[in-house]
């Protein structure tokens, strides 16, 4: 069942992606999302065998031994496993029913759908890997599966860059991530995740020499793990290929870019949680990053204008807390936050792709407003996934994100004050943004009236005028044309769902007292590792601060871009450097551009022209145009057709050969 | 001195064969053609061409008898006291023979009726020409290994001129018969120096007598021997400089006849060669690697080199053969164990690739003429995807680009060279793969992106699954490799542990 699993979306993959074209659109679109759901609910009977005990290991075949290096195929599914199986085939099941939709009008369906469940299958590989290097191939699969997405619209130039983007910087954190699987390799002559797992505890305080310090081993190798885990996730310094992935279709935003695959890096961590327990430097860095990514992309989302970009810098500051709280040794947390954060962010993302498909591919928040009246649906949905992800008590982001900010305060050393302190100021900028884009989205005047191609059609809007009194005509809003279809909004139902239950139901397992038994071995705990156990113990204020600081944000919001329209502008004046900071999103891309692209362009540029154009080419041409033509032909001259020719040749070959073996 | 007939079982199958289609032959066929009526004749004709039908399917089965016999159920041994082996390498390189025989002959039926050379002499000298191949492979004396090969190339003289009404394929036949004549004086004379100087024809005692010390050199007389038995193997071989008649035999005789030349014939011809020099002058290893060494460079180079200007796909193929033997005998340089598996590695992958290539220009036909041009590729990706896709993963493949099976058999054979210290020829090697990737993907060019020429005519569906077998067994290859490295590692243990 397992193999079923991994295996049906890359079967769907590839019936789309080489049969797409005989097979016609409908069924290049249904089978890939036929598999998947058969998948998920394979997901789901695995999640619920492995909540009764029963963990299991798939040998599929041995892929490389040489040497020492002996590497299988392996399918493993525990605790943790199971968890994203679910994760990944739900929303991924999901994503592919909306997309039937989303993409109606696009030419080249069979292509979307061979990229998203091929996607789909590298992410299995990555999760249920049992070894480095399949998390490695994962890993990379993904990251090309992204990168195809990305740049779907591959006719748009701002796709291809942002695609280009995506892919450069996460090499870099590749890069770690290759070091630091080598640096497992070298210390333990493995790479299976049992031996190295096994073995970890002996290698604590063994050092080696590096320049002029010692540095621990295991702290070296999570550090470089850790930069892979960054790339992937999108963490500060290697976050800036996020907001532009928003690039690619929005079903692949909800999927790629919020649910699943950025969420890699968390998973990483969690399932390396036996190497990260005795590396505790490395943990610290963990969550000094996480916590000024949280802080970072949250302030950021203030005040960007594209309503994906804002939804990429929450995930973005979400996944920060994911890392902060993976780093202070809380896994079970982080993995929680993960599984809440999944639901909510897929609903949001796909919410914002109805609204997008609604408004005609208009992405831009300023040119919408007062949308709920036309799209109700979706609006209620959109309002739910922003509670939840703002933590209103007893849906899914409460239990979880107020989990984190315990566990921040309970963390020991003071990159856990940090965090906590960021924690509670982000929540309160999470709150604002996220209602700042309802208000402005769903509410207020009507800007979109005012555009050089109006929407809706005069016609229509009578008809909605007339429909204005009948608040809650369902019926009637949905045979509104613009309201998405009921392939679109069915996912985005299923996830309402998740968005609101998903917390209550599992917190109790994933992180209450039974947490233990939950994930099992999955997850390690170090000796000095009580984080757990302390955080249901903290003062009643820090219970309530989330809350307080929740409907702080939600009330500054409700001023600015409800009660007082004009005070957003003023404040944008009076604040003018912080703002503009803010806008260009702390000059990061600015800075990169004029640190490594352009430098990296010129050193390009000149190894092109001079060293590749005039030395290289230079000497091919001279060969390839000159010398080799000329050879041929003395070739083809020898090539006679006489066989008095042939023999005499045959002759000097004799000669030369005879004279060869006896001087 | 025992006779030990079991050892020889697949070539008394081939033997017994062969006789029996001539039997069949003689005693099926109709009454000559003078003394019937006119309004007969047609019907003669026919039955005449369906005996031939019936004697190739006959010896197809004949050549896949042997092929399993010779691999799994006869005992390996000595045969004709001592003239005969049948050990690891004799049994890998008939397997390996007697099925490329036998696809190339299965392949073939369709074409040769087409081109009315379909009789059950054919049939017979396919046959007779495993038999000397078989023979080739396990011979362990001088008599048995030029009785084998003379064998074997008396049946090629006639097959290359099968056709004797067509003028080319005449002028073919008397070519290579002529050169073929002149090699095997070359080899007969180098025999008589190695049996002068060494005072026995069995390989076991010449290696014996021509164990040298390191630093020390064997005779004169003998060195000469050695290689002048070199040029007659290169000959067979189509080695550079003995590989002007390739081309020109390629072209003119009939085209499943040149796909048997490219494959059994150079898997046989190969098998020799280890068996002589790995054999009988494996002691002197130093000795002679220079000359296979300067073969394989030639080879490789005039293979390389020489297909750049052509514009026939058959005669492409024949200076692919020609480069690709030189790449193997880049592996069999080393004079090593793995030099030995190497070789018979890249023999067999090179012959199922160019197997699966020609049985694609068997079908490049327009309105029933042949269309061999490399323009005639022109465009096929958008009439016929899935041969384009196959012939495409074909050409990589020899031009050995990862992770295809011709990429392992260069991988294997530079491996060789280099261990055995041969760096100047692995940078001639890379040279010549370079130049020959330039032709290989040049087709790949030809098909995928320019306009599409006329379609062909439609393909027996025979040949349509060799392509696809081919292309599939060049793209799997990276998985286990079908265990044929396994294969070839235990011929070479064989031969070099002194034999079975």
């Amino acid at each position: 069942m397992l193999t079923a699993i991994v295996f049906l979306p890359l079967i769907g993959s590839l019936i789309s992606g080489f049969f797409g074209k005989r097979l016609g659109e409908t069924l290049a679109q249904w089978i890939p999302t036929g598999l998947l759901f058969v998948s998920a609910l394979f997901s789901w009977i695995v999640f619920a065998q492995t909540l009764g005990g029963e963990d299991r290991l798939v040998r599929l075949f041995t892929w490389i031994s040489s040497g020492e290096l002996q590497t299988d195929w392996a399918l493993r599914a525990d605790p943790l496993t199971a968890v994203m199986l679910v994760v990944v085939t739900t929303v991924s099941a999901l994503v592919h029913l909306y997309s039937v939709g989303y993409m109606a009008e696009d030419p080249s369906k069979a292509r979307f759908f061979s990229y998203l469940s091929f996607f789909t299958f590298a992410m299995l590989m990555l999760v249920t890997a049992d070894n480095f290097l399949q998390m490695f191939f994962g890993w990379e699969g993904v990251g090309v599966a992204s990168y195809l997405l990305i740049g779907f619209w591959h006719q748009k130039d701002s796709a291809n860059a942002a695609s280009m983007k995506a892919f450069i910087v996460n090499r870099v954190g590749d890069f770690g991530f290759l070091l630091g699987m080598f640096g497992v390799f070298a210390v333990f002559r493995s790479l299976d995740f049992d031996t190295v797992f096994a073995a970890a505890p002996q290698y604590a305080e063994s050092t080696f020499h590096f320049l002029w310090m010692e540095v621990k081993v295991l702290e070296a190798i999570c550090f470089l793990l850790f930069i892979g885990a960054m790339g992937k996730s999108a963490q500060f310094f290697l976050h800036t290929w996020l907001p532009d992935a928003m690039e690619g279709p929005t079903p692949v935003s909800a999927l790629i870019h919020a649910a699943t695959m950025v969420t890699a890096g968390v998973v990483m961590i969690c399932r390396l949680s036996p190497l990260f327990e005795w590396a505790p430097g490395a943990l610290a860095f963990v969550t000094f990053i996480g916590a000024t990514t949280a802080l970072f992309a949250a302030t950021v989302g203030l005040v960007q204008n594209d309503i994906k970009r804002i939804i990429a810098y929450s995930t973005c500051s979400q996944l920060g807390y994911m890392f902060f709280a993976a780093g202070l040794g809380a896994y079970p947390v982080a993995m929680f936050h993960l599984f809440t954060h999944a639901f909510f962010k897929a609903l949001l993302f796909l919410g914002a792709g109805s609204v997008i498909h609604a408004m005609h591919h208009e992405q831009d928040i300023r040119k919408m407003g007062g949308l709920w009246r036309y799209i109700p649906l979706t609006f209620v949905m959109m309002v739910v996934g922003t509670l939840a992800i703002t933590g209103l008590p007893l849906l899914s982001g409460f239990y979880s994100k107020d989990a984190i900010i315990e566990v921040a305060f309970v963390g020991k050393g003071w990159t856990a004050q940090y965090a906590f302190f960021v924690s509670l100021l982000v929540a309160a900028m999470t709150s604002f943004y996220s209602w700042r884009l309802i208000f402005k989205v769903f509410f207020g005047p009507r800007v979109w009236k005012d555009d050089p191609d109006p929407y809706p059609t005069p016609v229509e809007e009578a008809h909605d005028d007339h429909a204005h009194g009948d608040d809650h005509g369902h019926g009637h809003h949905e045979l509104h044309p613009h309201e998405s279809p009921k392939t679109m909004l069915i996912p985005i139902g299923v996830l309402t769902v998740g968005a609101i239950l998903a917390g209550a139901i599992f917190a109790p397992g994933f992180i209450g007292d039974g947490y233990e038994e939950f994930w099992r071995g999955s997850i390690f705990f170090g000796p000095n590792n009580h984080v757990m156990h302390d955080f249901h113990y903290v003062p009643l204020w820090v219970k309530f601060a989330p809350f307080m600081m929740m409907v702080t944000g939600f009330f500054i919001a409700w001023t600015l871009y409800e009660r007082r329209r004009d005070l957003p502008a003023k404040l944008a004046r009076s604040q003018e450097a912080l703002y503009t900071f803010f806008l260009n999103r702390w000059w990061f891309d600015q800075a990169y551009d004029f640190l490594f692209v352009k430098p990296a362009q010129a050193l390009g540029r000149f190894l092109w022209k001079k060293g590749d154009g005039a030395t290289i080419d230079g000497a091919i041409d001279g060969a390839s145009m000159k010398i080799a033509p000329a050879i041929a032909g003395l070739l083809r001259r020898a090539q006679s057709g006489y066989v008095f020719h042939y023999a005499f040749a045959m002759i000097l070959g004799v000669v030369v050969l005879v004279g060869l073996a006896v001087v | 001195m025992s006779l030990n007939l079991a050892a020889a079982a697949p070539e008394l199958i081939l033997a017994v064969a062969a006789l029996a289609i001539l039997m069949f032959g003689v005693l099926r066929a109709p009454a000559p053609a003078y003394l019937l009526a006119a309004g007969d004749k047609p019907a003669a004709a026919l039955a005449e061409r369906r005996n031939a039908a019936w004697a190739l399917w006959f010896a197809v089965g004949a050549l896949i008898l042997a092929a399993l016999w010779a691999g799994f159920w006869a005992p390996a041994g000595r045969a004709f006291s001592d003239a005969f082996i049948l050990d690891g390498l004799s049994r890998y390189a008939k397997v390996a023979a007697f099925l490329t025989a036998a696809a190339a002959l299965a392949l073939s039926r369709d074409l040769m009726g087409r081109l009315e050379a379909l009789s059950y002499e054919y049939a017979v000298l396919v046959v007779l020409a495993a038999l000397g191949m078989g023979m080739m492979a396990s011979a362990n004396d001088l008599i048995s290994l030029y009785i084998g090969l003379e064998l074997q190339s008396l049946a090629l003289y006639v097959l290359a001129a099968l056709r004797r009404d067509d003028a080319r394929a005449t002028e073919a036949g008397l070519k290579y018969f002529v050169l073929g004549a002149l090699s095997s004086g070359l080899l007969l004379f180098g025999a008589s120096f190695v049996y002068g100087y060494t005072g026995s024809i069995n390989f076991d005692v010449i290696r014996a007598v021509t164990a040298v010390e390191e630093g020390h050199n064997l005779s004169v007389g003998l060195l000469i021997g050695i290689s002048l038995m070199a040029c007659g193997i290169g000959f067979k071989l189509s080695a550079a400089p003995f590989h002007m008649w390739t081309p020109d035999v390629y072209q003119g005789a009939p085209l499943p006849i040149a796909a048997f030349f490219a494959s059994a014939a150079k898997i046989a011809a190969a098998a020799m060669l280890l068996r002589l020099f790995y054999g009988a002058f494996g002691e002197a290893t130093s000795q002679w690697r220079d000359i296979l060494a300067v073969l394989a460079a030639a080879s490789m180079l005039v293979g390389g080199f020489g297909a750049l200007v052509q514009t026939n796909v058959v005669r492409l193929l024949a200076y692919s053969s020609i480069g690709n033997v030189g790449f193997a005998l880049t592996g069999m340089a080393a004079g090593t164990a793995q030099g030995i598996s190497s070789g018979l590695l890249y023999m067999v992958i090179y012959a199922v690739t160019t197997l699966g290539v020609f049985a694609f220009l068997f079908g490049m036909r327009r309105g029933g003429k042949p269309a061999l041009a490399i323009s005639d590729f022109a465009g096929l990706a958008r009439r016929d995807m899935a041969s384009a896709l196959c012939l495409g993963a074909l050409m990589f493949s020899l031009a050995g680009v990862p992770p295809l099976a011709g990429f392992f058999a260069k991988l294997y054979a530079f491996q060789a060279a280099w261990t055995a210290g041969l760096g100047y020829l692995l940078v001639i090697a890379v040279l010549a793969a370079v130049v020959s990737a330039f032709y290989y993907i040049r087709v790949v060019k030809v098909m995928f992106f320019d306009e599409p020429a006329e379609a062909f005519d439609p393909q027996p569906f025979g040949q349509r699954l060799a392509l696809y077998a081919a292309a599939a067994f060049s793209l799997i290859f990276v998985i286990g490799g079908f265990g044929l490295p396994e294969a070839a590692q235990r011929a070479a243990t064989a031969l070099i542990g002194g034999g079975a």
